[in-house]
Formats: C-alpha cells, sequence, structure tokens
C-alpha cells in the first residue's frame, strides 16, 4: 500500500513538472530601415563586427562607428530573439543599461541651467522625506549624486538579499517603486564614507537623482525625458523600460554555467522609476544623443566642461564626471560617454575628442565580451 | 540524466548497508517497519534568512527513514525523499535526496539536524538556447540535472505510536550556477507515519 502512494505521488509530481510549459516569448515585428551597404568601408567594419560577435560567441549585437571625413556606419550580425531567430537590425531597440544615467545628468544639468537645481543644493533639502533614513543627507549634494561620490549603498551591486530577491520573483521586483527600494535596501544603511570623501559607484545616486527630477518637474521621468531630451533630438526608439515593447532585443546569459544561453529578459527590467538603469535605446538614438551632447546642442560648453570633469576625491581616484564615465585609450586617447551592464545585455556609447570619433556598441549578452577591437577600428592612421 | 542515475545509484549504495546494519540490532521478527514521512514545504530563492522571508513557491517531500542508531534518547538516521516544488514563472523542480541526519529526544519533543544531498530535475521557466555548429542557435532542453546539497534543522513532537509531527527549516542548493551555487530556503511542516506501531 505504501509503495502504491510512494509511486503514485512520483507520478503526479512527474506529469506535474512535464505539464509546466516554459515562458512564451513574444514575436517581435519589427521593419529594418537603415542600410549601410554603400558606405565605403562597409566590408571592414561589417567584418570586424562578425568577429566579434563569432569570437565572444554572443547571441547578437549592433555597432555603430562613426569617424571624421566619412558618413556614420552602423551594421548588425547575429540575432535579437533566439526564440523566433530573429536577425538583430541596426535599429533594433536594446537595454541600455546605466547609460541611463547620462541621461539623467544631463536632465539634471538642464534643470541647474534653468536655476531650477544647484549642484551643491543638499539632498535633505532636494528630498526631504530622505531626512533620518539615508546619514548626512545634510551634505550629500546633487554634485556627489551625480559623480558617485556619497558614499551611498549600491543594493543592485553589493546585496546579495536583492539579487537573490530578483531571481525569486522578478515581476515583483520589477513593480518596486524607486521609495520601496530605498525603503526594503537603502534606508538606514550607514554610508561608506563620508560624502565626497571617494568615489564608489552607486546606483542608488541615480535613483535619488530620477526622484529629484520627478520632484522638481512635477511630472514622470519619462515626460521630462520626453520633453527635453527625446524630442529635440528626434530619438523615436528611446525609451525608460516601464512599456512593453516586444522589439526590444530580448537578454541572455550563461545563467547556469553549462554553456547554454538563458533567456534572462525578466531579470533586466527596470525597477523604481529606471532612473539608474532602465533605458531601452537603439544604436542611432544614442549616437545622435552623444553627438549632440559632446557638440553642445544640448547643454552649454560650460556645463559640458563640468560634466566631463572628474570630481575631485580626497581619497584615490575617480575619473567619472557628472553622469560621464572615461574610456581610457593610449591609442585613442580618453574617450567620454558610458557603458551600461545587465544580466543579459551590455551597451557602450564613447566619444573621442582627440579622434573625432564615436562608437555605440550593443550585445544582447551580459556576460561580458572583448572589445579591443575598436581601438584599431576607430584609429585615424 | 547520468548524473542523475549516479545520484539514484549513490543513493541506493548509502542506503543498503543501513538496511544490514539495522537488521543486525532488530531482529526480522520485530523490526519496525520503515516510517512514511510527509511534509509541505514554501520554497524561495533566497540566501539562509527569516527576517527576510520572500514569497516563492511550494512543494512536497516524501521519504522514509533508516537508522543508523535508534535509541529512545536519540538516532542517527538516513532520510531518502523524493520531492517537487512549483516556483511560479521561476522554476519547477523534482527531487531525489538522501541525507544523514542526528535526532535527540526531550521526552516527546525531538531536535534534528540533517545534512546531504541529492539530484534535482530542474524546469527553469525561461527557455535556454545552444549554440549549433553553423554558429547558429537553437533551443535547448527545458530540463536540467542539478547537484542538490542540502542543510537542515527540525523540531517535533513523537507521539506514543511512534508517529510524529515536526517543522523543519532546509537550505539547499543548485548545482552548478554561474555564481557556484543558487540558493534556496525552504520551510517545511509535516508528519512522520510509522503503520506498524
Amino acid at each position: 500500500m505504501k509503495t502504491t502512494y510512494f509511486w503514485a505521488t512520483l507520478a503526479v509530481a512527474c506529469i506535474s513538472l512535464s505539464a509546466c510549459e516554459q515562458d512564451s516569448i513574444p514575436q517581435p515585428n519589427l521593419t529594418p530601415t537603415d542600410t549601410y551597404t554603400n558606405h565605403p568601408n562597409h566590408l571592414r567594419y561589417q567584418q570586424y563586427l562578425d568577429d566579434y560577435v563569432q569570437s565572444n560567441r554572443l547571441p547578437g549585437a549592433v555597432l555603430l562607428l562613426k569617424k571624421p571625413n566619412e558618413p556614420v556606419w552602423a551594421g548588425a550580425q547575429g540575432y535579437s530573439n533566439l526564440e523566433h531567430q530573429t536577425p538583430m537590425q541596426t535599429n533594433t531597440p536594446v537595454r541600455a543599461g546605466s547609460i541611463s544615467k547620462t541621461f539623467v545628468a544631463t536632465l539634471v544639468m538642464l534643470l541647474k541651467e534653468q536655476g531650477k537645481l544647484g549642484l551643491d543644493d543638499t539632498l535633505a533639502d532636494l528630498l526631504p522625506k530622505v531626512k533620518g533614513k539615508i546619514p548626512q543627507a545634510d551634505q550629500i549634494t546633487l554634485r556627489h549624486l551625480l559623480s558617485n561620490t556619497s558614499g551611498l549603498f549600491d543594493p543592485v551591486n553589493d546585496d546579495i538579499h536583492y539579487q537573490l530577491n530578483m531571481v525569486n520573483n522578478p515581476a515583483r521586483r520589477t513593480a518596486m517603486s524607486a521609495d520601496e527600494v530605498l525603503q526594503r535596501y537603502v534606508y538606514g544603511r550607514a554610508l561608506a564614507f563620508n560624502p565626497g570623501e571617494r568615489y564608489s559607484y552607486s546606483n542608488t545616486n541615480y535613483l535619488l537623482l530620477g526622484q529629484i527630477i520627478e520632484k522638481t518637474e512635477n511630472k514622470p521621468l519619462q515626460a521630462v525625458l520626453d520633453k527635453r531630451i527625446n524630442q529635440p533630438l528626434g530619438l523615436k526608439n528611446t525609451f525608460i523600460d516601464k512599456r512593453e515593447d516586444h522589439n526590444v532585443a530580448r537578454g541572455y546569459a550563461d545563467f547556469y554555467a553549462n554553456g547554454q544561453l538563458m533567456d534572462v529578459t525578466a531579470l533586466d527590467h527596470a525597477d523604481g522609476d529606471g532612473a539608474y538603469g532602465g533605458l531601452v535605446s537603439t544604436a542611432s538614438d544614442l549616437f545622435r544623443f552623444s553627438e549632440a551632447l559632446f557638440g553642445g546642442k544640448l547643454v552649454s560648453a560650460a556645463t559640458l566642461k563640468e560634466m566631463m570633469t572628474p570630481f575631485p576625491v580626497r581619497q584615490g581616484e575617480s575619473i567619472y564626471g557628472l553622469g560621464i564615465d572615461q574610456w581610457p585609450s593610449t591609442t585613442l586617447g580618453t574617450g567620454y560617454g558610458h557603458n551600461g551592464s545587465l544580466i543579459g545585455a551590455e551597451a557602450n556609447v564613447f566619444y573621442f575628442p582627440d579622434q573625432q570619433s564615436t562608437f555605440v556598441i550593443l550585445t544582447n549578452y551580459g556576460s561580458g565580451s572583448r572589445k579591443n577591437f575598436l581601438d584599431e577600428v576607430l584609429h585615424n592612421k | 540524466m547520468k548524473l542523475l542515475f549516479k545520484c539514484v545509484l549513490l543513493a541506493g549504495c548509502l542506503s543498503t548497508p543501513l538496511v544490514r546494519a539495522q537488521d543486525a540490532i532488530h531482529p526480522r521478527h520485530n523490526r519496525p517497519g520503515l516510517p512514511l514521512t510527509v511534509s509541505v514545504f514554501s520554497e524561495s530563492i533566497s540566501l539562509p534568512t527569516l527576517a527576510k522571508m520572500q514569497k516563492g513557491g511550494v512543494g512536497i517531500k516524501i521519504g522514509t527513514e533508516l537508522y543508523y542508531r535508534n535509541r529512545s534518547g536519540s538516532q542517527v538516521f538516513q532520510a531518502v525523499s523524493v520531492g517537487y516544488y512549483h516556483h511560479p514563472r521561476v522554476q519547477n523542480g523534482l527531487f531525489i535526496n538522501s541525507e544523514l541526519g542526528y535526532r535527540k529526544y526531550f521526552g516527546g519533543l525531538y531536535a534534528d539536524a540533517t545534512i546531504g544531498g541529492g539530484a534535482m530535475l530542474l524546469q527553469p521557466m525561461a527557455p535556454s538556447y545552444v549554440r549549433n555548429e553553423t554558429g547558429g542557435y537553437q533551443k535547448a532542453s527545458s530540463h536540467q540535472i542539478k547537484f542538490m546539497p542540502t542543510l537542515g534543522l527540525g523540531a517535533g513532537y513523537r507521539f506514543r505510536n511512534h508517529s510524529a509531527i515536526f517543522t523543519r527549516y532546509e537550505v539547499f542548493g543548485e548545482m552548478p550556477f554561474s555564481q557556484i551555487l543558487l540558493p534556496h530556503q525552504a520551510l517545511h511542516l509535516g508528519a512522520r507515519l510509522n503503520f506498524n506501531k
């Protein structure tokens, strides 16, 4: 009798397991637009991209290059969606991760230019709700938040509970408001150092900056982004990941270290208001933004200089300005821009003033890739 | 699949000498029958924590125990179990495992601790893909075999007929994982039924 119970239970469990279907992946429906096959260096650049995708075993990638004295080139390789074998296109929207920070920093600087915000305004004055919950909030300035020198704790990178909660219930994590993220993971945590003392990358800085923008403008971050950046620059495929878009490249990672690429898109959705890593964009939109920012079309030359200048920390060193990071290269000189890294995506946009060159490289693989070919391809011989 | 067979074989090898040891202690004519242990449990992907417990999945575990030492005040036992859990939108797991345990009685009350391992047939809800020889990708099997290390602490009450009710806190892992091990915790509520008493 006992044996019968045992095998019956086992059979039910097996049937239950086999009856559960995996997630269904929506079919993308993206019409390719731009082609760059007439570019004088199309074959050469495409070969670089093909080699990059092959050697790093990436599901897909988009590369955009702008060099002086030649038109913009963009190419794509691989797949944006492995379920439907959808080819990656040059206009495929890809999660840009922390490149969001440069957009958010630009919004802050635009508000600063209008006199609505000051770089020395304190967190306690800008967001009174954090008083008593974030230590030294009356000493943390807008400049500290923008330059990642506040000392605020970063749950995204440093709290294993945050990371496991994300895996445990991705939908719950995505539904968390910025306030909830702060309440659960940041409030009551000690600062890692006194504000301004050191550089320490923390997504919390930009989570708070998103809140400050929304409070200052009394609008959702997406509306401010649309009004001040997307519409003036004509960025039609740039948005914060709070809307469903089946054309966005799926994200993949070797999650179980078994050589397989698991679809980890659910883990890459933004929480809060998306200010620190929720941006979705295309290579051409990101290039247009970079070109406008470094071309002085978005903010004044003085503001841009301020953004590109690393905060003078008292201990250690920093190469991070106000929402602008550096890409040091002995061949190309210093590049300015930002990278974005998610579980299933990686994005980089950097402008090299010495070369008058820009690259945008987007992949839907989050476990890292070697990009040393960029020095060679961008160098003006 | 080979790993699953190896684990089943290992569980079998571990259990065989136990039964023999038990035969030596208890002559066949008065040996109690094997107990049937049944528990339901809540599961979540988490480090061991009760303070920050998250909602995850639910499961059931069924098994039995074999005794290395079976005295009135304490037991050293080997538990062999099968189980299943469903973690909505994340994964399902069907497992077989074996745990070595020590149980101490304080009258009818008892506390125990276990350590063990097993094999889990895991079905992540997110699909995976494998690269083929031409550089393209095709869908991988929806099931994976994982090693499942376990640690547990329990407390219960044994009735006069040697059946018991218990609660049990367990942590288990999925291996391999990109960060070595994906930890889970489970809180069990169950009963151990002894039909021969």
